[in-house]
């Protein structure tokens, strides 16, 4: 384990927030982002996540009458949810203390 | 596997591991094909997901690419000072092709805001020399003795590539402007302001402007401009499968300096041909000596270290 502090950028922040403890395919996250994701980012950006540990994916059964490959479904980490709350509280922290 | 998308996915199944195929490709295909058979309505509703579909998969592919440039942590590092190394060297090359004109340009009577031009208008003229011979030395310094893999041959084409549009670039826009210049303000210091501009020649036009002509030296000159441009592809190759044999500086050194004679010897011969006859793509034959005589070393290195890996990306 590298001494690295684990960081999120927007896109990753956003992603964590939509899935939550559910689980999403890709151009779902997009239609819900609102347009904070992008149907060319968000794979890419869903790949660097599991490779970070903060999702986990997997296959959806394919049913007979979609056709076609099947669906990955993503879900958030217990790792990735927490990272989630510990920025979420020192924002918070943050804009308390800083706060005018 | 049919329906929309699949020739997308044949076609990044010949480039990528599985892992992305896994993870990055099939993904997208699904969406896409779930989207478009969910779509109801007109066909160009249909076609409009469709584009929209294939525009966000090129998209991720070149974002993944880009990301993923250099391969593993070693190769990205070879890459990476194969890059430090060719910038350095093309600038080194271009300061010295430049200064004995440069010195030569101070003996004329000019003042020194002319001599500061005299000197910017010599640099696209060094620049088609300087970058093929930086890259291959760029190329040389990053990596040898080492095992090839697919990885290198593609950053070295990716490099030879970048090389070649800059070298076009430089050809099409900086070399004309550059000797025009140069022409205008010599030609005005020796005529005392009498002479303002002189036409330019065949060495003051670029691409567009040789195509335009239709004289026997123009139609020569296009198509060396052409070989010029794309003499950093067959030399990166070259450089790279002899850089991948050699260990000692030496060698390597004195390798880099045979071929470059090598080519821009052939090249010369390959152009003064053409004024007895010989035959237009006569003047590519250089590039391809050297590109097959590079991917024929690259292919014997992978011969004899079988099981080289994917392009990976």
């Amino acid at each position: 384990m590298s001494g690295r502090v684990p960081t999120l950028s927007g896109k990753e922040h956003v992603i964590l927030e939509l899935l939550g403890s559910r689980e999403m395919y890709g151009l779902e996250l997009v239609t819900e982002s609102g347009g904070a994701l992008k149907r060319g980012t968000v794979y890419v950006t869903l790949g660097r996540m599991e490779e970070k540990g903060y999702v986990t994916s997997r296959a959806e059964e394919a049913s007979p009458a979609q056709g076609g490959l099947p669906r990955r479904l993503y879900q958030s980490t217990p790792y990735g949810r927490e990272l989630l709350a510990m920025l979420a509280s020192a924002r918070r922290r943050l804009a308390l203390r800083f706060a005018r | 596997m049919s329906g929309p998308g699949s020739w997308l996915r044949a076609f990044a199944v010949l480039l990528f591991r599985p892992p992305t195929i896994e993870r990055l490709i099939d993904p997208i295909i699904s969406d896409l094909q779930i989207e478009y058979n969910a779509t109801l309505g007109g066909s160009w509703r249909r076609r409009g997901v469709l584009l929209r579909a294939y525009c966000g998969f090129w998209k991720a592919l070149a974002i993944h690419t880009v990301l993923s440039v250099g391969g593993g942590s070693a190769e990205r590092n070879e890459f990476r000072r194969a890059i430090a190394f060719s910038c350095l060297a093309c600038a080194i090359g271009t300061v010295l092709l430049a200064l004995p004109p440069l010195v030569n340009g101070t003996r004329l009577p000019t003042g020194k805001t002319h001599q500061l031009m005299l000197a910017l208008t010599l640099i696209p003229q060094a620049l088609p020399i300087s970058i093929p011979v930086g890259v291959c030395i760029g190329i040389m310094s990053a990596g040898c003795g080492r095992t090839l893999t697919r990885r290198h041959l593609l950053n070295t084409l990716m490099i030879g590539f970048t090389a070649a549009c800059v070298v076009w670039v430089v050809l099409e826009w900086g070399v004309p402007l550059g000797n025009q210049t140069f022409r205008d303000i010599v030609i005005a210091e020796v005529t005392d302001g009498r002479v303002g501009h002189i036409e330019p020649g065949l060495n003051e036009l670029g691409f567009s402007g040789l195509a335009r002509r239709k004289d026997v030296a123009a139609v020569r000159h296009y198509h060396l401009l052409w070989a010029l441009s794309f003499a950093a592809i067959p030399l990166a190759m070259f450089t790279l499968a002899a850089g991948a044999r050699l260990r000692h500086p030496v060698s390597r050194g004195s390798v880099i300096l045979l071929m470059l004679f090598a080519y821009y010897v052939l090249l010369w011969v390959s152009h003064s041909s053409l004024r007895h006859g010989a035959p237009i793509l006569v003047i590519w034959a250089p590039n391809v000596v050297f590109l097959t005589a590079g991917l024929m070393l690259v292919w014997r290195q992978w011969a004899v270290h079988t099981g080289a890996p994917r392009i990976g990306v």
